[in-house]
């Protein structure tokens, strides 16, 4: 076996994919952080407007897991293309810290409904030092409005066991959703 | 068995023995009124839900998403509108029963399994506190995100007791977090080798971090 499997971190500048992959990466993640507008630079030092990546090596072959952040928004949509091939999950983070946390949301299953559909998903609100039960319910109605069923829970994207815990509901959906449908928009 | 025949089912998840006593003791007195048999039940399907929304425990995802629930608390004006007292008053308790009895006999057409059918079961949303649930829960609500299975099919896709499966949906039954419609038996893919490819990554992966299965 030789398998390549994916995984995708959405979610806006400053959501924490670069800090979820670095969390489970067991190579040096790389970020291909590029200067963008000065509204978002004044949010944080470096805010990923492309693309991260890290990667987790199985045991006993050549299988890997390619982890992929890719900001979520429309005018982006066109990364996808990177990962579609062998995605087997994506993660859709929300920023509980910042205002548009919903919109961010909203944008991203509006523009990926089709392959959100085809694949194992799971809502993770980060940054909410505290409750979230509001935002949790925001999240649902999001979903459902988009005709997505999907858990929603919230982590500390800077604990490893947080992003794990995350990615095995992921494989859970994966074992015992997807146990005899294809994955995958043209699969 | 359909909603002309059979008692209707109230779930009271969060309410002691007491106080489901003098639900029952209610429903005795309310009999003549009522024009259809209610019982109190442990067992689902259920057709309503009543929850102590002081006892802060279990409440909170009950209410959530539910749409058949009725709030019964200490204030009622402290809290939505359709919120009736606790402890219960018959009036109030009649009111609601007689609400839903008539919404359940007018649905009653979408209500029934077919000739041959069974019970299936399917995910509206995931319990926004599924992370605390039984992990083994957690492949019973994966198994019903996207298809509707009954509580056999359920127990073969993932591998559980029916008992443990049951427990489960009628958790989510009580949060009106499941829908109950009819399936005609289909069979299952147990053991297909999608099923598996997916069983065995998972497990790799899950031993990679520490994780017993
Ligand atoms: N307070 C808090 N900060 C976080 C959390 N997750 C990430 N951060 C911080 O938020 C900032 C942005 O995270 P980053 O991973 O770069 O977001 P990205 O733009 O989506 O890649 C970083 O400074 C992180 O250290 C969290 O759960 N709580
Ligand atoms: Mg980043």
């Amino acid at each position: 076996m030789n398998e390549i499997y994916k995984i995708v971190f959405m979610g806006a500048p400053g959501s924490g994919k670069t800090t979820c992959i670095a969390s489970l990466s067991e190579v040096p993640p790389i970020s291909t952080d590029v200067p963008c507008t000065d509204d978002l630079m004044a949010m944080k030092d470096t805010t990923t407007v492309a693309l991260d990546y890290g990667e987790l090596r199985l045991d006993g072959d050549n299988g890997r897991l390619l982890l992929y952040g890719l900001p979520g928004q429309s005018r982006f949509s066109y990364m996808f293309e990177v990962v579609r091939t062998g995605l087997f999950g994506a993660i859709l983070l929300v920023d509980a810290s910042s205002e548009d946390a919903i919109d961010g949301l909203s944008e991203t299953l509006e523009t990926y409904r089709d392959d959100l559909k085809a694949i194992p998903i799971v809502v993770a609100i980060n940054k909410s030092d505290g409750s979230s039960h509001a935002l949790g319910l925001r999240c649902q109605q999001e979903l459902h409005a988009h005709g997505l069923v999907a858990p929603v829970m919230t982590l500390d994207a800077r604990r490893r066991e947080d992003v794990v815990q995350v990615f095995e509901v992921l494989l859970t959906l994966l074992e015992f959703g997807f146990d005899h449908v294809k994955m995958g928009r043209t699969a | 068995m359909d909603v002309q025949t059979r008692p209707l089912s109230i779930a009271c998840p969060n309410f002691g023995i007491e106080e489901k006593g003098a639900l029952r003791s209610i429903l005795g007195l309310l009999k003549p009124y009522l024009g259809h048999p209610w019982v109190v039940s442990d067992a689902g399907p259920f057709d309503v839900c009543f929850v102590n929304v002081d006892n802060p425990d279990d409440a909170a995802t009950t209410l959530d998403v539910a749409s058949r629930v009725v709030r019964c608390a200490l204030r009622p004006k402290q809290h939505p509108k359709g919120t009736i007292h606790r402890p219960l008053r018959p009036h109030e308790v009649l009111a609601v029963l007689s609400d839903v009895t008539k919404q359940l006999k007018g649905s009653e057409s979408d209500d029934r399994p077919h000739q041959g059918g069974h019970w299936g079961f399917r995910l509206r949303g995931w319990p926004l506190d599924f992370a605390k649930w039984p992990k083994p829960w957690w492949r019973v609500l994966a198994c019903i995100a996207r298809e509707t299975h009954s509580i056999a099919q359920i127990a073969e896709r993932t591998g559980l007791p029916a008992k443990y499966v049951e427990a489960c949906i009628e958790r989510l039954l009580a949060a009106q977090l499941v829908e109950r419609l009819a399936c005609t038996p289909a069979g299952v893919a147990a053991g297909s080798s999608l099923k598996q490819k997916w069983s065995a990554l998972a497990s790799r992966f899950l031993e990679k971090f520490g994780l017993a299965r």
